[in-house]
């Protein structure tokens, strides 16, 4: 029998995410102030201090839910399948404003909206992918049937993700590589001030995580006692 | 054969079944009664092994056959009684032959109807039908859901006598019943359950309908020996190729011949091809690429139309409990659909290849071999991720639209290796990377081929099997 742990009124979660948001605040001071303003794009380049760290935590979050839907399927564990669901929403999200800063992005330095570029192309498919992933969460099956599933689909769709990486590369390929040589190009402070982002974005991002996934253990728990309560 | 020991099983938090201890005896027919919801029909799909306890153990008789007869028939409605059988008989391993089929047939008194579809049989034929599936590969452990729901006195009568054979060739029977005074005839021990423990264990004279004691019973000691299961050497249960052939075969005629799944996939492609047609002005024509692409949306569009109704085959006659309990791993429905669906596949594109010539002002001047290679190993590559996936959203009012969702962005890097290698079939020079294309075309087909084989059965068996 599955042990159900009553989820503990941690004030960690939160304080992490707390924590996060104030030091990528904090790291806007490095962005305006300490880096310097780019010769070609100006102050539209801030962006990329943005677009970066969320899109490599949009994409961590996926190589989560890879993880826990493995977790899911093979321990047929509940809690590995909330970290799933956790772990989508946000990837979904971060991923959806990684493609909307990077097209911003495009715009400014390649004056189009959208050009099949493989990163820029990866991160759609696989928002689309994911973005599947929720609807069939979203779907009303028997709660067993649904988490292996949609760990199956969680599976599958990891696997999918290096050879959409290496079709869109093949198709064409115009993405800056950031660190591909020493740095791709990037000034120390720049370099300094990207990776501060990344890290405090971190922060926010395993706060944002933990409380979701507590809020689910939290409304499993809700609905037992429904039914719990329903039957007396 | 079948034991018991603390058996719970929790939907959520609610408790269908709590410590449940019993075992079943070789040679026995035990019914299982109670209320409705208190617990009969998921014990009996643990005693299956559809479902998993959430507590306790079940021990089974090692290769037990298990015979399951649940309301669903297991029948397909577009195929005779005797193409029924046949597929059925391919599963299990046992004769084919029309003459053994027809035999059984007579002992369920169905012979005169043998070459009648099972969509046009009542219930009660339908159901003897399924008796006759049964009885094809006797049970040690014959497992019955309400099996007399909805049969004349006649059929109920077979069934009894069908019971009683099964005990007295030494299968252990479990029977859920709602009919307790007809079906007490044959039982030796009636198990009643209430709020999902046992209320009553003992012989039938001892159980009053509706007067159950409110304290459980001992608990039965566990048995010491295994129960030795008559040999079965004759029978050649058949491996993943041949449950994949049987159930590709079955797919087959079923859609082809019985079915308008393909129809509906051929005349959304072709109507595909057509709209993109209108995009052209007079006189212009889409590049060789675009018309590749177009070839290939439609492809994909039939391709997702196709897995439906195959995966829906199986639903509308809930033979997928049927299948789990057949003998082959279950990967063989994977393979098997994977291979019909592939066949249907070539089929449409052998129709929409001259409709791209035809509606977009394409040619064919390249060399076609490359192309013709492309188009195998993309066209396997959606096959089985298409089988793999198709079983998704079984169920679902919106599975149509679920697995084209879930599907589609997942099929991008085959779509775009099917698009640069068979576009220069259609006048483009060959692409610089054709080689390349193809590798990332047959990683594709490896990688899902691969998970196929490991992650369907997740995918096809559960709790709600």
């Amino acid at each position: 029998m599955t042990a159900q742990r009553t989820p503990t009124a941690s004030p960690l979660p939160p304080l992490l995410a707390l924590l996060g948001g104030a030091a990528f605040a904090a790291c806007q001071w490095l962005v305006f102030c300490y880096a310097p303003v780019e010769a070609t794009l100006g102050l539209a380049q801030k962006i990329f201090y943005i677009h970066l760290p969320m899109s490599w935590w949009a994409l961590i979050s996926f190589f989560v839910l890879f993880l826990a839907s493995l977790a899911s399927l093979l321990k047929n564990s509940e809690a590995a399948d909330r970290l799933c669901a956790a772990a989508a929403e946000i990837g979904v999200l971060l991923g959806g404003l990684a493609l909307i800063t990077g097209m911003i992005w495009a715009r400014l330095s390649w004056g189009v909206w959208w050009t099949w570029d493989p990163r820029l192309s990866t991160t759609l498919v696989m928002w689309f992918i994911y973005a599947g992933y929720l609807v069939l969460r979203g779907l009303d099956l028997p709660p067993q049937r649904k988490r292996r599933v949609c760990a199956v689909v969680g599976i599958v769709a990891f696997l999918d993700v290096p050879l959409v990486f290496l079709s869109a590369r093949l198709w064409r390929s115009i993405h800056p590589a950031v660190f591909a040589n020493k740095g791709g190009g990037l000034e120390p402070e720049m370099r300094l001030t990207v990776i501060a982002c990344v890290l405090c974005f971190g922060l926010l991002w395993a706060g944002l995580l933990w409380i979701r996934t507590r809020q689910l253990s939290l409304n499993a728990r809700a609905d037992a006692l429904f039914v719990r309560s329903s039957r007396h | 054969m079948l034991h018991l020991h603390r058996v719970a099983k929790l939907f959520g938090l609610k408790a269908v079944l709590r410590n449940v201890s019993c075992t079943f005896t070789p040679g026995s027919v035990t019914l299982l009664v109670g209320d409705n919801g208190a617990g009969k029909s998921t014990l009996l799909r643990m005693a299956a092994g559809l479902s998993r306890p959430s507590a306790g153990e079940i021990t089974r008789a090692e290769n037990a056959v298990i015979g399951y007869v649940g309301h669903a028939t297991f029948l397909y409605p577009g195929m005779t009684a005797l193409e029924n059988l046949a597929f059925w008989a391919r599963l299990y391993g046992t004769s084919t032959r029309e003459k053994d089929l027809l035999a059984l047939l007579d002992q369920v008194g169905l012979s005169a109807h043998a070459h009648e579809r099972a969509g046009v049989f009542s219930r009660g034929m339908a159901q003897r039908l399924n008796l006759a599936r049964v009885l094809m590969r006797p049970a040690d452990l014959l497992l019955l859901d309400e099996p007399g729901t909805g049969l004349d006195a006649s059929s109920r009568a077979l069934l009894r006598e069908q019971m009683r054979a099964a005990r007295d060739r030494g299968a252990c029977v479990i029977v859920v019943s709602h009919d307790f005074a007809d079906d007490s005839v044959v039982a030796d021990r009636v198990v009643a359950l209430r709020n999902g423990v046992i209320a009553y264990d003992g012989p039938p004279s001892g159980y009053i309908p509706g007067a159950l004691p409110e304290e459980t019973p001992p608990e039965p000691p566990a048995p010491t020996t295994a129960t030795e299961l008559p040999d079965r050497e004759g029978e050649s249960v058949p491996g993943l190729p041949g449950m994949a052939l049987a159930v590709a075969r079955k797919d087959l005629l079923l859609t082809l011949t019985r079915g308008s799944g393909l129809v509906q996939a051929l005349l959304l492609g072709l109507l595909l091809l057509f709209v993109f047609s209108l995009a052209q002005g007079v006189g212009e024509r889409l590049s060789p690429q675009n018309a590749a692409a177009v070839f290939w949306l439609s492809s994909a569009f039939c391709q997702v139309l196709i897995f439906n109704a195959l995966f829906a085959l199986e639903e509308r006659c809930s033979s997928r409990v049927g299948l789990i309990l057949s003998p082959p791993p279950i990967q063989g429905v994977w393979l098997g659909k994977g291979l019909a669906g592939m066949i249907l596949l070539l089929l449409a594109q052998l129709i929409f290849l001259p409709a791209t010539v035809v509606f977009l002002g394409q040619e064919i001047q390249g060399d076609w071999r490359v192309a013709l290679g492309a188009l195998l190993l993309v066209d396997a590559g959606m096959c089985a991720l298409g089988s793999l996936l198709g079983a998704l959203a079984q169920g679902e009012a919106a599975r149509e639209s679920l697995l084209s969702i879930v599907l589609f962005p997942l099929l991008v890097p085959l779509l775009l290796a099917g698009i640069s290698v068979s576009a220069q079939a259609l006048g483009l020079p060959a692409p610089d990377g054709a080689d390349a294309w193809l590798g990332l075309a047959a990683a594709f087909d490896a990688v899902f081929a691969a998970a196929g084989l490991l992650l369907f059965g997740f995918m096809y068996t559960g709790d709600d099997a």
